[in-house]
């Protein structure tokens, strides 16, 4: 029987060493990804989404380090990989796009001449194919054909992320990794861009992983979701429970933070307190410091495990 | 934030950044070695003419022409002068070539760029023409030309280099003028009515400064080379002085019989532009923001 | 587009107006007696005279300034006290062999620098980077004219491999374009062209190291900073070879900032190669400006620095040109 996860991240743990000391920046991080579903990865900037992405197609920069924990993807464990079956399974089975398209794209090559790149390393057809084949993608992340001759400050950002698309489906990958893929776009624009990326994933049963910010995106596309705060997995699970029966301090608060069309609001609920400082991770939970719910003399001295609180709910709390 | 705390906050950060600098540039191995031979240098251009075992002036043919040995450690040149005293009289010449050049450089350089940054609506902009213009001929074409035209002599030498050296430094203060121009203190004190001397001296000039120093003491190196080239040419110190330049000139056209005569004093002023170079280097090196934060994991 | 090349030429011209009016200053305000300066120390009353009213000392400086612009736009940039040939005519007969110096130097620079910096930024910090940067130091640091000697010692003198000065007095050669190199290899002389090989070495090897410095630190700046740009990342996250991204997609790129430094570089290949030219005894225009500074030929050296300059504005506004041309943005903005 066919498994129905397709990546499972268990424990991972990643070191950055910088020159004020080594910043614990993931910490026995443990999610799975299911076939065919989307999978939001939600937390304030600097939580570690990105770099749990990075980690998961192993793009790290120098400085960065896997001290623990595996990625099993398809059952292997992607940290022992080899360079070289990385870079076979990097854009045809697991491919990434990433969020400011407009840096994204190689300045000085022609968007044809990289869609048709990507497609020839992984697949053995002729150069004529391949550039049928690139066209054919243009014309389903629609845009028109034309722009495969183009360079890619000619296009808008819009038009732009439409191409980082193309390109991470170019090859029909079992999963994408989406870093944030709307932020740098027009609201307007990002709802067209939403409706494409589910109409394509459903289309070719592709597995994305939604890393965000915006719980509201979450909220509508996702049905599960992940939520990171500094650097640990606070709470995750299928979407809908997740959001209306949050079982850590963290996530309520964020859900409470979210304006809502039909409440009236005097003001808008903010989150007291910064995120803590990964070179010196203190003892304790890092969310204590904010947290309104907290047991005094545990939270603090004691970093929460995981526990299972629900159907496929997990939470990392002493509540 | 009123000025004048400004001003204190930033004075305490400084003195961390520099402190910084300074350890950066003893740990790189590169301008560790540039500082070690840079004081050797300005040691030897301050006593040297004390310890120099004869006169570098002192001609005696009977003595010419001796190779390196234990009587005359670099030997003598043609007319009989020990050229290691020659040399240890002559290290404080290309030392105060490279301070006079690039510091009559900044000096004229910043002084334009100022007032050229300053009024850049109006006379600025023509102002600025005036590096294009120095900035279309290179370096040492245009220094031979400015010290063949004011006559073949150290002082004239010295003004033709400053001449070539200044523009880029105009450059710069142009740019850090004009961006410093747009911060708020600069508008709040031209709301006061203060004097425009006032406020290009007080304002202006002080936080422009750290890039000019930089840039100074990137070019440094390169200042003493171009005065021993001039003094190569005989553009420069005329003889008898005992500049390095001028002395591997002297002993050209006897580079077969006679090689140390050449050799040696061009070795010394490799050395001494090398050894500037690094420290150059590591100065640009210690600056670099990812070096002062990013370490290799192993 | 034409509004840059316009505002470019204007600019150049500019410049050249300015070298112009740089080099008057310094021919007819500057110099005590310009008549004795421009004629020699040797020259009789008469002759003295006769320059006084041919270049109409005696006028006002508007007429003479007037005088001197005519004179420039109709080429004549005066005699050369040494030769008695146009100043002109000599720059133009020995300009081909710097030319071919220059040329021989920065390509040795970027044959050996694009690789070093390659190499470099791959590198980073391990013991070929710091050998690459000691190396391009040293390559800077190192006084031409002293290396220029240790090279005429070792490899002339004691091993006699290679060659100063052009050709060798037994080789004969009909001059074309006056690159030595190119012509023996125009006329199938095959004896010429060893001939020349041997003597373009070292001058052109004196040369270039500097050029060698420059250019493979920049590349490795360029390359480094490119590598860790996003969208090289984002080619490496669709499984692309590394070497082919290393190729194709980076130094492509990193290659546009190095042509904007050209135009410096070709400056400094102009000054390298005139005190090169001094040692090998390479007849271009810098071994003629060297024999002026010796024998005081005042106007051989003013004719010889604004025709420096000229080239030298001519060349930094071609690579201006290139440069816009080169980088998409910039193309594409001009549209």
């Amino acid at each position: 029987m066919q498994s129905n996860k397709l990546l499972e991240v268990n424990n991972l743990s990643v070191h950055f060493e910088t020159y004020d000391g080594t910043a614990k920046v993931l910490q026995d991080v443990t999610f799975s990804i299911d076939r065919n579903r989307w999978t939001g990865l939600v937390g304030e900037t600097g939580c570690g989404k990105s770099v749990t992405a990075f980690s998961i197609i192993k793009l790290l920069p120098i400085s960065a380090k896997v001290v623990g924990g595996n990625i099993l993807f398809k059952g292997t464990d992607l940290i022992g990989e080899s360079e070289k079956s990385l870079r076979r399974i990097r854009g045809s089975e697991i491919s990434m796009i990433f969020q400011d398209p407009s840096v994204a794209i190689n300045p000085s090559l022609k968007i044809g001449n990289q869609i048709t790149e990507t497609i020839k390393i992984h697949q053995n057809i002729s150069r004529h194919m391949a550039k049928e084949r690139a066209a054919e993608i243009m014309k389903l992340v629609g845009l028109k054909s034309y722009c495969l001759d183009q360079y890619a400050h000619e296009l808008s950002g819009g038009m732009a992320q439409r191409v980082m698309i193309g390109l991470g489906l170019s090859c029909n990958p079992d999963l994408i990794l989406a870093d944030e893929p709307t932020s740098s776009l027009d609201v307007t624009v990002q709802k067209d861009i939403l409706a494409l990326m589910r109409r394509l994933s459903l289309e070719y049963q592709t597995a994305l992983l939604l890393i965000t910010h915006d719980l509201i995106l979450v909220a509508q596309t996702c049905q599960e979701i992940v939520v990171m705060y500094a650097g640990q997995v606070v709470e995750r699970g299928p979407s809908g429970i997740v959001l209306k029966k949050s079982a850590h301090p963290y996530t309520r608060a964020l859900v409470r933070a979210i304006p809502m069309v039909e409440e009236r609001r005097e003001y808008l609920e903010e989150l007291p307190g910064f995120v803590p400082n990964l070179l010196y991770r203190p003892a304790g939970c890092p969310f204590e410091p904010r947290c309104t719910l907290k047991i005094a003399g545990v939270c603090e001295r004691e970093n929460p495990k995981e526990k299972l609180v629900g159907d496929r709910h997990y939470v990392r709390c002493h509540l | 934030m009123p000025a004048s705390t400004e001003r204190i906050v930033g004075k305490s950060s400084k003195l961390r950044e520099f402190k910084l600098t300074l350890l950066l540039l003893w740990k790189n191995n590169v301008s560790k070695i540039g500082l070690i031979v840079i004081a050797i240098f300005l040691f030897v251009c301050i006593l040297g003419p004390v310890l120099a075992p004869r006169d570098p002036y002192a001609i005696d043919v009977s003595l010419a022409k001796i190779p390196p040995g234990a009587r005359f450690w670099f030997g003598t040149d043609l007319l009989g002068r020990d050229i290691f005293s020659r040399m240890l009289h002559g290290a404080i010449i290309s030392l105060a070539s490279g301070l006079i050049i690039v510091g009559m450089g900044v000096f004229i350089g910043v002084t334009i760029g100022l007032i050229s940054g300053f009024f850049h609506r109006s006379i600025g902009q023509i102002l600025m023409r005036l590096p294009d213009i120095f900035l279309a001929f290179p370096t040492l074409v245009l220094a031979i030309s400015l010290a063949v035209t004011f006559g073949p002599s150290l002082t004239n030498a010295l003004i033709a280099m400053s001449l070539v050296y200044w523009p880029p430094f105009a450059r710069l203060m142009y740019g850090e003028t004009l961006s410093i121009m747009e911060s708020d203190y600069v508008k709040f004190a031209k709301t006061l009515n203060q004097s425009p001397t006032r406020i290009m001296l007080r304002h202006v000039l002080p936080n422009a400064v750290s890039p000019i120093i930089i840039q100074a003491s990137l070019d440094f190196g390169d200042a003493i080379l171009l005065a021993a080239v001039l003094g190569f040419l005989g553009l420069g110190a005329q003889p008898p002085s005992p500049e390095w330049g001028a002395m591997v000139a002297q002993g050209r056209n006897y580079l077969f019989d006679f090689w140390w005569m050449s050799i040696i004093p061009g070795s010394a002023i490799f050395l001494v532009t090398l050894a500037f170079n690094f420290l150059g280097d590591g100065i640009r090196d210690a600056l670099d923001p990812n070096i002062r934060r990013i370490k290799k994991a192993d | 587009m034409i509004r840059l090349l316009f505002k470019r030429l204007m600019l150049t011209l500019v410049v050249i107006w300015g070298v112009t009016t740089v080099s008057f200053i310094t021919m007819h305000v500057l110099p005590r007696d310009v008549a004795s300066a421009m004629v020699g120390p040797n020259a009789t009353p008469e002759q003295l005279e006769k320059f006084r009213h041919d270049w109409g000392l005696d006028r006002p400086i508007s007429e003479q300034y007037f005088n001197f612009y005519s004179r420039i736009l109709k080429g004549d940039l005066g005699t050369s006290i040494r030769t008695h040939r146009s100043v002109v005519t000599e720059l133009v007969d020995h300009f081909p062999a710097t030319f071919e110096l220059a040329l021989a130097a920065l390509l040795f620079g970027l044959i050996m620098g694009i690789p070093l910096g390659v190499f470099s930024a791959l590198h980073r910090n391990k013991w070929f980077d710091h050998f690459n940067r000691v190396y391009s130091l040293l390559g800077v640091s190192i006084p031409n004219f002293w290396l220029g000697l240790l090279l005429l010692f070792f490899f002339y003198f004691k091993l006699n491999v290679f060659l100063p000065g052009h050709l060798s007095m037994h080789i004969s050669l009909k001059r074309i374009t006056g690159l030595v190199v190119l012509d023996s290899i125009l006329r199938g002389n095959f004896r010429a062209f060893v001939d020349a090989v041997r003597h373009l070495v070292m001058p052109s090897f004196a040369v270039g190291l500097a050029v060698t410095g420059y250019i493979s630190r920049q590349i490795r700046t360029s390359m480094i900073e490119i590598l860790e740009s996003d969208y090289i990342r984002a080619a490496k996250s669709r499984g692309i070879p590394f070497s082919v991204v290393l190729f194709k997609h980076a130094l492509k790129n990193s290659l546009i900032p190095t042509v904007s430094i050209l135009g410096v570089l070709v400056g400094r290949l102009l000054s390298g190669a005139i005190v090169a030219e001094v040692i090998f005894a390479w007849p271009g225009i810098g071994y003629v400006a060297y024999l002026s500074i010796l024998k005081a030929d005042q106007p051989m050296i003013l004719g010889f620095t604004f025709f420096v300059a000229i080239v030298y504005s001519i060349v930094t506004f071609f690579v201006d040109i290139t440069y816009g041309l080169l980088n998409p943005k910039i193309r594409h903005a001009m549209r």
